[in-house]
């Protein structure tokens, strides 16, 4: 039987929210000491684990002579000339080489993991590590990874979406050599004040160097910027010197190949975002009007009167994925505003609103239509107050939910 | 937002957070999460998100890249959760001491009250709450996560809320609704 039905859903929904109140209680000053927790107790959970690794490694090595085990690959010939075969590093001297591509202060390290002679480790392509690095200006973590990866450089060297991300800017540089250098000048909304800056330096060969440096510790900025400028970091990430650290990590087996010539896109099985926004704009209902299009994110500024929304337009095809939604839908725990409706031909239509979390109405931020036809196709309009994807301000929207809902159910859709 | 994000078509995936600034932002979330699981034991609270932690850095960079590293950095706790428990059974306590924290609280009384029913349920239905109703999981994430099938979730469910139900008793349950708790549709 099912659980709504025998305990009533005004008693569930209570019971939520009165859990959300009762967790209001957990404390907050353990936060911060969270992270160096989980590391000390990742790091001894590691160690025992590695512990029964290290006797079959050592026997590995003497049997092939101790030599050539973990040499250079091409991750490291873009650096220079091809390297000869490299002993792993410590974590020591690789905190050292990183230390060395600072300016002038004095470094902390508090995390650095290398893959060392752990061949059979889960990170042997993979160096990471966190300093706090203090140039008299105050202390800010920075944060290092040297991968020899499987992305090329057009996925692993991006900006981050301005949309969804907060980002101060963000400069992305193809070089010659084919690798792609990306500055990227982000902030957190969860934490007023933070900068975090991170730069990437991606090679065609899937290795990829990173740095992100925070202003302060990430969740306490104590400084107006992180220490190292824009050109700073370029040139940290860029640097030479990390060719050490890639060459004494093994090749990736699943290092990218050439791009095969007849690799096509895949068709996109739904219309494009510019046809959906036309669609969607055919439909707005007399006295609003669209403002703005972001086709990148199927996104329209609507107006109405001095009241400004943006509504996100989502269609999903016919097929395994549309009933997946259809049946999450369905099935999935009923917020306070939500109303489902079942029309005579099966088909499910749900209105919502909700507020900061599903379950949140004060304020609402969010308002929704959704259609889900018996074919798994269903159309979804998403609508909130707010310039971009991550800030939300309350506040009559352009279009009501009802208007949401008459604009969903168009036939417009399934042309 | 899991419906907004996911109407963002054409956006590139978000790109996957560093240990620390991931641990920064979901932290909070998953101290509360540890907190209702215990039924109130700051302490042990933060002992667990911290062994879950723990787990979720020693394969970070793969966790790092899956769609929803914080869904699994909650399972994790979960499972942390009832693997504590099975090895502590017999030491099982609730807790009476209560973080003197500043908030604004409709009724402290009932908070508490409910902290005190959910530790006394069973672990695993006290998980199934807590997914459920605090996470948001449908019954097939839940099962999935605790390695249950979905008739076992809704059975445990099921009887756990009536034992809240039971264990809160009538004037707490009259007591959200008079907090303004009471549901909207």
């Amino acid at each position: 039987m099912p659980v709504e039905e025998e305990h009533g859903q005004d008693f569930e929904a209570e019971f939520a929210r009165a859990l959300r109140g009762a967790a209001d209680l957990a404390p907050e000053d353990a936060l911060f000491g969270l992270a160096a927790g989980a590391e000390r107790r990742g790091r001894r959970r590691r160690g025992r684990r590695r512990a029964a690794l290290v006797g079959a490694v050592a026997v590995a090595v003497l049997v092939a002579g101790g030599a050539g085990v973990l040499g250079g690959g091409a991750g490291a010939q873009l650096f220079g000339p091809a390297a000869e075969p490299v002993r792993p590093m410590t974590a020591e001297e690789v905190v050292q080489l990183v230390t060395g591509l600072l300016p002038p202060g004095s470094v902390e390290s508090k995390i650095a993991e290398t893959p060392g002679s752990s061949k059979a480790s889960r990170g042997e392509h993979q160096n990471f590590g966190v300093l706090e690095f203090d140039d008299g200006k105050g202390v800010s973590v920075i944060v290092y990874s040297v991968d020899r990866g499987t992305q090329r450089p057009d996925e692993a060297a991006r900006c981050s979406d301005p949309f969804t991300t907060p980002q101060d800017s963000c400069e992305r540089t193809v070089r010659e050599d084919g690798s792609v250098v990306v500055i990227d000048k982000r902030r957190d909304s969860n934490f007023p004040g933070q900068r975090q800056w991170q730069g990437t330096w991606a090679l065609p060969d899937g290795t990829v160097v990173r740095v992100t440096e925070y202003n302060g510790q990430p969740a306490t900025p104590a400084r107006e910027e992180p220490p190292l400028d824009a050109g700073q970091l370029a040139s940290m990430v860029t640097s030479p010197a990390w060719a050490r650290v890639v060459a004494a990590m093994p090749p990736n087996p699943d290092a990218p190949k050439p791009p095969k010539e007849e690799e096509q896109p895949k068709q996109a099985a739904t219309p494009s975002p510019a046809e959906l926004l036309a669609t969607l704009t055919r439909l707005l209902p007399p006295g609003t009007a669209p403002s703005g299009a972001d086709e990148q994110h199927a996104t329209l500024t609507v107006t109405a009167g001095e009241r400004t929304s943006k509504v996100s337009v989502l269609v999903e095809p016919a097929g395994e994925q549309g009933r997946k939604n259809r049946k999450g839908a369905e099935e999935g725990l009923p917020t306070p505003l939500e109303v489902r409706e079942k029309l005579p031909d099966g088909t499910l239509v749900v209105t919502n609103r909700f507020g900061n979390g599903k379950t949140a109405t004060d304020p609402v931020l969010h308002w929704t239509a959704q259609v889900y036809y018996p074919d798994g196709r269903n159309v979804q309009l998403y609508e909130w107050n707010g310039e971009n994807g991550y800030d939300f301000r309350p506040g009559e929207p352009a279009l009501s939910v009802d208007q949401l809902k008459a604009a969903v159910l168009a036939p417009d859709w399934r042309k | 937002m899991e419906h907004i994000l996911a109407a963002e078509s054409g956006a590139p995936p978000v790109e996957a957070p560093d240990f620390p600034a991931f641990v920064a932002s979901r932290g909070r979330q998953l101290l509360r999460t540890a907190f209702l699981l215990t039924g109130g034991d700051a302490h042990l609270a933060e002992d667990l998100v911290q062994e879950a932690l723990g787990r979720v850095f020693v394969k970070w960079r793969r966790i790092s890249r899956l769609e929803n590293p914080s869904g699994y950095a909650q399972t994790v706790l979960v499972n942390t959760f009832l693997s504590h428990r099975r090895r502590r059974s017999s030491t099982e306590r609730v807790t009476d001491v209560l973080p003197d924290v500043a908030v604004v609280d409709p009724d402290p009384a009932l908070r508490l009250t409910l902290l005190r029913a959910l530790g006394e349920l069973p672990a695993q239905d006290r998980a199934v709450l807590v997914l459920r109703f605090w996470e948001d999981r449908s019954v097939e994430e839940t099962a999935a996560a605790l390695r249950l099938s979905s008739t076992a979730v809704r059975s445990r469910s099921s009887r756990a809320l009536a034992r809240m139900r039971g264990a809160l008793g009538a004037d707490s349950v009259a007591a959200m609704e008079k907090a303004g708790l009471r549901h909207a549709g």
